[in-house]
This record gives C-alpha cells, sequence and structure tokens, in this order.
C-alpha cells in the first residue's frame, strides 16, 4: 500500500504578491492580466469570494468585483519560491512529482526521515513551507494520486484531508462526480445525463459500459470508481507539451465553421498556457478526418508564442497548409510545444530593422 | 523498359534526387521516382511541384521505356545491393523486377502517366559560374538565413545582380552575411533580384561538388541549375527581399584586426560554459587587449584574453557567441577586421574577399 501525498499551493501567485507587498492584504487581488484584457492567472481568496477564478477573462472578473486590484505577474519569482518549496520535498523522498509550480506529488510510502505516518509527514511539510516561505498550503493524503489530489482540494485554504484506506471506497462513493479528477465539464453533463452524480452511482456501472459511452476515459473512470488508481509517482515526468482538442458531435464542413472550432480552442490554450505559465515556440494543429485518418501541422518560430494573437495567427497559417477541400473533420486540436526554459535571460539579442 | 547500369553509379545518382521527395505529397505519385530509360541513358526524376531535379546517367538500354516507383524504398534497396551491376525490367502490371547477384526484388510502381511534368519556363538570362566558387559563396551565407517559418523570405538566400555584380544575402534579422562577386565571362547581364528556397541551397551544395562550370537560367519565377548531368528547376520564393543595405552601418568609430583561427579558438573555448540558448559572450577591448567573458548560472565563468591593436575607449559589447562562430568557420582568410561603433549598434566583421557580416549585440 502506497502512502501518498498531493500538496497544493494556496492561490500561490496571489499569495506571493501578498506577501511581498503589505499593501496588498486583504484585498481581492488578480495576478496576470490587465484591467482591460488577458485571464485572471490566479485571484486571491478575498478575490475569489466575489467568484473570481482563475483563467477567468480580466474583464469578467472585473465585473464580479469592481474592487480588484491588477498585479502583473511575476514569473521568475514564482519560479523561484517553487524551487525554494520542491527542495523542501526533497529532504523527505526523491519520490516528487511536480504538476505545475504550485503542485506535486510526494510517494513518502517509505522516506529519509522514517516517519511512519503519512498524515504527521504532510503536517511536517505544511509547517515548513509555512515558517521557510511564509505561504499556506493543501494537503491531501492518501493510498493513491487521485484520492490524494481530490484529498487536498477538500479543505481549502491551509488543510489537511486524510483518506486512509478504509476510509477510500465511502469517500469515493459520496463524492460529487464533478469532482472527480478528469471530469470536467462536458462530461459531468454526460453523466448526470446517465443519473450518474456521485461515486457511488458510478460504482455501479460495469467497465465495458463505461467504455462503451466514453471511450478510453471509461476505463480511467471504472478504475478510480474502484480505488484502482496504480499510477506510480513519477518524479521524471516533465511536461514537453500543452494543448486542447476538440471533437465535434456532427463533423465540421464549412471553412466558417472550422475556424470558429479552430478560433474556440485556441483561445483554451491560451488560457492554460497562462495558467500553467508557459510559453513555447513551436504549435502544432492536429486533425482528425471523418474517415479517421489524422494528420498534423506544425510550425517553429523564433520568437516565443505568448499571445493569443500570435498563437492564432500561427494556427491559422497551419489550416492553411491543409487541403480541406470537400473534407469532414472530426476532431481539431492545437498543441504548444519547444517550451520556452523560462531561464530568465540576462541579455536581450536586438533586431534588425525589417 | 529494361536496362543495366552499375549498382555505384546508381547509388550516387538517386542521392541527388532522393532529398526532393516529399515526406508527405499529397499526390501518392510524388512519393516516386520517375525512371526513364532511352538510347543510352537512364533519368531518375523526382519533385515535390516546387523543386524538380533529373539526373542521368549511362545505361545498357535494352528497351527503353517508362515508370515510376517508390523512391525511399527504392533508395534503401540499391544501397545494400552487393552486386556490381543492378538489372531493371518493368513488366506491363506496372511491377518493377530490380536484380543484382542473386537478390531479386519486384517492386509496384505507378503509372508514369500520372507523373507531372518537368516546370518548363522561357528564361531571362543564363549565368556561368564555377562550380567551387559558387559553393563557397553559399557556404559562407547559408547559416545566416532564417529558420522561422513564417518569415518565408528570410529562410531563403537572396542572389542581386547588379551592373555585373552579384551579391548573395542570408539573414534572419539578427546577423547577416553577404558575399560580393564580379560576373565576369557573361554574355550579357540583366540586374534581377532572385530568392532562392533554403531547401534548394542544402542540395545545390551536395551538387556542386567538384571543378568546373555549371550554369543557372533565370526568369522572374523560376530558376533552373545545370551541373554536369544534373538539371535541377526551382520556384523562385516570391516577394521582395528586405533592404539589406539598411543595417550595414554606414561609418565606424573603431575597427581592430584579430588572427581568425586564433580568436575561433578562443571563442570555442570560452563559450563552453555558456549551454542554454539566450546566453551571451562578452567582447571587451581595452588598450592593446580584447577579453572575451562568458559564465552561466549553473556551471561557473571563463575569460580569455588576447593582444590587438586598439587605441580606442574601452568597449564591452555582448553577443550570441553562435553568431560570432558560424561565420568564422567558413572563412579562409587569416585575419579578421571587426569594426563598430557602440556597444548596441551592429558590429561589421570583413574576412575573405567580398565577404560582409553584419551581426546585431545582444544587450545585457
Amino acid at each position: 500500500m502506497h502512502k501518498i501525498i498531493h500538496i497544493d499551493m494556496d492561490a500561490f501567485y496571489a499569495a506571493i504578491e501578498q506577501r511581498d507587498n503589505p499593501a496588498l492584504r486583504g484585498k481581492p487581488i488578480a495576478v496576470g492580466g490587465s484591467e482591460r484584457r488577458g485571464v485572471v492567472a490566479t485571484a486571491s481568496y478575498e478575490a475569489r469570494k466575489f467568484g473570481v477564478y482563475s483563467a477567468m477573462p480580466s474583464l469578467t472578473a472585473k465585473r464580479k468585483c469592481p474592487s480588484l486590484v491588477f498585479v502583473p505577474s511575476r514569473a521568475a519569482v514564482y519560479r523561484e519560491v517553487s524551487k525554494q518549496i520542491r527542495e523542501i520535498f526533497f529532504e523527505y523522498t526523491d519520490l516528487v512529482e511536480p504538476l505545475s509550480l504550485d503542485e506535486a506529488f510526494l510517494d513518502v510510502t517509505s522516506n529519509e526521515k522514517q516517519i511512519a505516518s503519512a498524515t504527521l509527514l504532510a503536517r511536517e511539510l505544511k509547517e515548513r513551507i509555512r515558517k521557510e516561505t511564509k505561504l499556506t498550503a493543501s494537503a491531501g493524503v492518501s493510498i493513491n494520486k487521485f484520492l490524494a489530489k481530490i484529498a487536498s482540494d477538500f479543505q481549502k485554504p491551509n488543510g489537511l484531508t486524510v483518506v486512509p484506506p478504509e476510509k477510500a471506497v465511502p469517500f469515493i462513493e459520496a463524492l460529487p462526480i464533478e469532482k472527480f479528477y478528469g471530469v470536467g465539464k462536458v462530461t459531468a453533463k454526460k453523466m448526470h445525463k446517465l443519473s450518474v452524480y456521485n461515486g457511488a452511482d458510478l460504482r455501479q456501472w460495469t467497465k465495458e459500459k463505461l467504455i462503451r459511452h466514453f471511450g478510453k476515459s471509461g476505463n480511467y473512470y471504472f478504475d478510480i470508481a474502484h480505488v484502482q488508481d496504480e499510477r506510480p509517482v513519477n518524479p521524471a515526468r516533465i511536461r514537453k507539451s500543452l494543448g486542447a482538442e476538440r471533437t465535434f458531435r456532427s463533423d465540421l464542413v464549412a471553412d466558417q465553421d472550422i475556424y470558429t472550432s479552430l478560433k474556440g480552442i485556441t483561445e483554451e490554450v491560451m488560457r492554460r498556457m497562462e495558467k500553467a505559465n508557459i510559453t513555447g515556440k513551436t504549435v502544432t494543429v492536429k486533425i482528425k478526418f471523418s474517415d479517421f485518418r489524422q494528420i498534423t501541422r506544425s510550425i517553429t518560430v523564433d520568437k516565443v508564442v505568448n499571445s493569443f494573437d500570435k498563437l492564432w495567427e500561427l494556427a491559422q497559417t497551419l489550416l492553411l497548409k491543409v487541403d480541406l477541400d470537400t473534407k469532414q473533420i472530426r476532431l481539431l486540436g492545437i498543441t504548444l510545444s519547444n517550451f520556452d526554459t523560462g531561464e530568465i535571460s540576462t541579455s536581450e539579442q536586438l533586431e534588425m530593422e525589417f | 523498359m529494361k536496362i543495366s547500369v552499375p549498382t555505384h553509379s546508381l547509388v550516387m545518382s538517386l542521392r541527388k534526387v532522393l532529398n526532393i521527395v516529399s515526406p508527405r505529397s499529397t499526390l501518392p505519385v510524388l512519393s516516386n521516382v520517375l525512371l526513364t530509360a532511352s538510347k543510352n541513358e537512364l533519368s531518375l526524376f523526382t519533385t515535390d511541384l516546387e523543386i524538380c531535379i533529373t539526373t542521368k546517367i549511362t545505361a545498357e538500354v535494352e528497351s527503353e521505356g517508362q515508370t515510376t516507383i517508390p523512391a525511399k524504398k527504392f533508395g534503401q534497396i540499391v544501397s545494400t545491393l552487393s552486386g556490381e551491376n543492378v538489372t531493371i525490367e518493368t513488366d506491363s502490371e506496372l511491377i518493377t523486377s530490380i536484380s543484382s547477384g542473386k537478390a531479386l526484388f519486384k517492386i509496384m510502381g505507378l503509372n508514369p502517366s500520372e507523373f507531372p511534368k518537368e516546370t518548363e519556363f522561357q528564361e531571362n538570362q543564363t549565368l556561368l559560374f564555377n562550380k567551387m566558387d559558387f559553393l563557397k559563396i553559399l557556404k559562407k551565407i547559408c547559416y545566416s538565413s532564417s529558420k522561422d517559418q513564417t518569415r518565408i523570405i528570410l529562410n531563403g538566400i537572396l542572389l542581386s545582380m547588379r551592373e555585373g555584380n552579384l551579391t548573395a544575402v542570408a539573414t534572419d534579422g539578427r546577423r547577416l552575411a553577404l558575399v560580393e562577386k564580379v560576373l565576369d565571362n557573361q554574355d550579357s547581364l540583366i540586374d534581377c533580384d532572385v530568392i532562392l528556397p533554403s531547401k534548394v541551397v542544402n542540395e545545390l551544395q551536395k551538387l556542386l561538388d567538384e571543378d568546373g562550370d555549371a550554369s543557372i537560367k533565370l526568369s522572374d519565377s523560376n530558376a533552373t541549375f545545370i551541373i554536369d548531368n544534373t538539371v535541377l528547376t526551382t520556384k523562385l520564393i516570391e516577394g521582395s527581399y528586405p533592404n539589406y543595405r539598411q543595417v550595414i552601418p554606414a561609418s565606424f568609430t573603431n575597427s581592430i584586426q584579430l588572427p581568425r583561427e586564433n580568436f575561433s579558438e578562443v571563442l570555442n573555448r570560452v563559450s563552453i560554459v555558456v549551454n542554454e540558448s539566450g546566453s551571451s559572450v562578452k567582447f571587451s577591448l581595452e588598450q592593446d587587449e580584447a577579453v572575451l567573458e562568458a559564465n552561466s548560472a549553473e556551471i561557473g565563468e571563463a575569460n580569455e584574453s588576447m593582444q590587438v591593436a586598439y587605441q580606442g575607449d574601452p568597449l564591452s559589447i555582448s553577443f550570441n557567441p553562435d553568431y560570432l562562430k558560424d561565420p568564422l568557420k567558413v572563412l579562409d582568410c587569416d585575419e579578421l577586421t571587426l569594426r563598430f561603433n557602440d556597444e548596441y549598434k551592429p558590429v561589421v566583421m570583413l574576412g575573405d574577399e567580398g565577404f560582409l557580416y553584419v551581426i546585431m549585440p545582444m544587450r545585457s
């Protein structure tokens, strides 16, 4: 039996800004975006009370919370703090799998400090983080990644939720379906239609039935519902690409529809890029036709793609390369890769004027 | 069609045409090579619709004819054959038998009538050039062209003909390499600019492998290179090349001379400590001394000084080390000249006759 801890920093970027600037403490703030454009990368808890969330367009956020203060993002600082926190993790175990700057899985089944209770260890980690960075984290402790991740989200901020092995099944049974990690809005809706509202409902379904309705993901839903998540904490897991794709209920034929859909996906990728604080230099468009033939087209540019306009321009360029003719499109996707390592380059390359 | 050719010469000829075959072509037949046997020759033809290339080799032709077979597979097969000669025979079902020694392959082909025809155009002028000279020009500039696929014009290289002079230019907007050469022994010269796609520049460097002459036929939209038994025709990149003259400073406040090989060695040594892209090396000048310095947070630092004749004010300029290294590898001269104004203005490097390199510094 594994002991897994999921640590999730509370409103990470916003908390750092409030820590470093006393004038922002206690106020609703949004990191990233500006009053007029962009999207919110992180909202402080004060802002969340007004219904402001990550990836919300700035304009919407400002409408929901007129006193919202927009703070520019300081990526280098967040990376530095993230590194500091990771160093703490490494004192306890090498099995650390960072999911992003502000969250990570730790496998503490056997740990450097010989702490037998994962709960005590999680408490100690939270305490160390608070002391050394003046930031709070929420922790989830359980027997697999899925449960630990859900648990860390259970009482936020500054929470500690433990799902011991004997509580795993009741915990899942009581869990609303939309809280399942990996179940998005669309899937949740579909589940609701099938009268699946919580883990207990999900557990009534056979694997075959789930696969029939949800394709490959059916496997995953079945496994997590039955506490069968054997995914190891993988310290080598480094994100190499980031993207979004959409399968259409009815195949797209008209250029107008294809462009509109592609634009929506571009917006989604941009939201994810902003959330993960990632920029890159290679953009790939994936197209699956109605006959299931799949093609990809990619392009690499010199300057990092860090704005919606640039990403959209490249996505359109790539689409133009494809002979769409009268073909019907079943799936469209956009991926960003070749990440900018974010190494803070001390010098800037000057350009010629053309 | 039935022919026999020496294996080695077939391998060499295939090498010339294989790279033109695009890995993802819209027309299946474009993955194939068109083989034509007539009189005592076998010709191999490939195209990606932008570029087409034909090369001819002497063959024993038993019966004339034409077929197409998958180019990459054909290349793989021929390069592994151990027999001295290869016999190629096609039947009426478009199946091609390839035999050599005791090996026999039967490869399915596609109808040659589906193959696109060679691009034909009326040339405005023909230039004659020495193959080695032209190769050197390409080598001295091609590394500077842009790899950014959104800047199609800068992906290519410019050949500009003005009053009997040729200027070849490549730039990615951060550095620019240029070679000027007087065109002699030409019949008549019309002023014109052509932009060659980078793929053609790469292929030409493989074709221009020995001494002798070759010719270029030019029109407004196409260029054909005739190099021995090989004819390569390409569409030109449309559009106008940026006004590259404007980035070459008209005057300089300072200038130094450096031994090329020594400078290259020092640069290679010092830049060992920088490994991620985006890092710079600092080039500082003081009284009679030049110092190259580099450092990176993870590894450490390095510096090395060189003696130079310099009397100006102290000056430090930062560069992307690769932009300095690239031209040093392809120049032949013993001495380099660097000319500059201040730390953020373009720096010019001169060396071989007709060569000029502009490099934009980095701002620390």
